[in-house]
């Protein structure tokens, strides 16, 4: 079982459960006491640190890796509520619409992975790839360096149509946690600029694998290759001696960005839970 | 390198949305000075107080129904009128992104007005919300001030009967009723059993 829906599923998929979506609107301020330690919206560019340390301590040697690792994961328990330096997850595009039904305020804004990897600034609603989830985000205006081209605001139809539209362009979609059990963003991912996804397969933390994995029939495949292609993973790859799509099972996220990719519904995910061989591989 | 003219586009979009710095994004601190003032507990309770003395059981709870459920009532309108009168840039934001969505009157508008008139009157810093999303408000009231000042001032027997909940649930009515809103509310959770009372709001 996946270490959240451990935590905080009640039963259910820990992201499709309502309350893990909540937040407070209003703290009252309290004389005398220091303010909170900073979290993932008080540090936005925490990720781009964290990946930056690991790359020095990589030319350290393998034990100042280990400790640098082991420190982040711990830092990001500590500041993020996560468990075990898992922050995010990657969701398919059927659950990702079934989260927008659930989160509200939900606002477009620019990825800041993109700006920091490509110097892209994401300005305008049509080329915004991320999402702020929950009542937080009515105070964005606090870290307006952080959200540079403001907040698009959307309806629970248009953040759908909007998330179909980044998976039609080929990016996979994750949840972002901000604080203990809340779900606080949607982003849409490509590797190696997505700065999580990037710590994922680069240094194996921060984002924890799907509840899904791929499978293809191969009678309906027809060798076309275009999943191959949307893969982020490197778990999809053409078969060399039968033109067909080969999964890895072992390195699949579960994105479904394969499955949404298909012309010929060759592909489907299925439970990870119903394969003894994965169900504990996250 | 940018041309003048990319220049001064980034910095033209940029100044659309990069907000002035002195917005408060908190309650204002002079409206909930007065709330507390009109609605602390300890007023309501000593009057319940007096008209539940020398009353049986059955009594009590019909008795504390009209009085604290008039007091649950105005408790909300004038939250509802002061929280409209006081504005901060959080609800101000709120209302944008409603007016943009045609979403979120419900729950976050009525999530605002509730936290208000909890915060105003309670001795807790921030109003615990289980559950808001566009079917559900659910909120929990630990600690609870007034289920305190019950206890001191009619004793325990009585705060067992939990006669406040007639303020809260009429509390939570008022609200939605103030916003045009339908709904239901039902005690999911009470002090007596588990330690806190839970209020859901279910839209109807």
């Amino acid at each position: 079982m996946c270490v959240y829906c451990d935590l905080w599923g009640d039963g259910m998929i820990w992201y499709l459960n309502p309350k893990n979506y909540p937040r407070h609107m209003y703290t009252l301020p309290k004389k005398d006491i220091a303010p909170k330690a900073a979290g993932g919206e008080a540090d936005p560019a925490g990720y781009i640190n964290a990946e930056r340390s690991l790359v020095d301590a990589l030319e350290k040697g393998p034990e100042e890796f280990e400790a640098t690792l082991k420190l982040l994961r711990d830092g990001m328990d500590l500041m993020q509520g996560s468990v075990g330096g898992w922050m995010g997850q990657a969701v398919p595009l059927r659950d990702a619409e079934k989260m927008v039904e659930i989160a509200s305020p939900k606002g477009l804004i620019a990825c800041i992975c993109r700006h920091h990897m490509l110097g892209r600034e994401e300005r305008t609603r049509p080329e915004m790839t991320c999402m702020g989830l929950g009542v937080g985000m009515l105070k964005w205006e606090r870290w307006p360096e952080r959200y540079k081209g403001g907040v698009y605001w959307v309806s629970t139809e248009e953040a759908k149509e909007w998330l179909r539209d980044l998976d039609k362009k080929g990016f996979m979609h994750s949840l972002m946690m901000f604080g203990p059990r809340f779900i606080g963003g949607i982003c849409n991912c490509d590797y190696p600029v997505c700065d999580a996804l990037a710590m994922r397969l680069d240094f194996g933390f921060n984002m924890l694998k799907g509840h899904h994995v791929a499978v293809v029939d191969y009678d309906l495949c027809n060798g076309c290759g275009i999943c191959a292609q949307r893969c982020q993973f490197g778990a999809l790859k053409m078969g060399v001696t039968q033109d067909k799509a080969n999964i890895d099972q072992m390195r699949c996220f579960g994105c479904g960005l394969c499955e949404t990719g298909c012309p010929r519904g060759a592909i489907s995910l299925v439970e990870r839970a119903k394969l003894p061989a994965l169900q504990e591989v996250w | 390198m940018a041309t003048n003219s990319e220049k001064e586009a980034k910095d033209t979009a940029y100044s659309l949305f990069v907000a002035p710095r002195p917005y408060s994004f908190e309650l204002s601190a002079e409206m909930l000075e007065l709330l507390r003032k009109e609605f602390d507990p300890p007023i309501i309770i000593t009057k319940l107080a007096e008209a539940v003395a020398g009353k049986k059981e059955a009594e009590i709870d019909a008795v504390a129904e009209k009085i604290l459920g008039k007091y649950g009532e105005e408790w909300m309108k004038k939250t509802l009128q002061l929280g409209e009168e006081y504005p901060d840039r959080t609800y101000e934001m709120l209302k944008e992104a409603a007016d943009q969505t045609g979403e979120l009157v419900f729950p976050q508008v009525l999530q605002r007005f509730i936290e208000i008139a909890y915060l105003s009157t309670q001795q807790f810093r921030v109003l615990p919300i289980v559950e808001n999303w566009a079917h559900r408000l659910v909120y929990k009231v630990t600690n609870c001030y007034t289920f305190k000042t019950l206890q001191e001032k009619c004793g325990s027997d009585v705060a067992g009967l939990l006669p406040c909940r007639h303020a809260c649930l009429t509390l939570c009515r008022t609200g939605w009723e103030g916003l045009n809103l339908d709904a239901m509310v039902k005690m999911e959770a009470t002090m007596m059993k588990d330690g806190y009372c839970q209020f859901a709001i279910d839209r109807v």
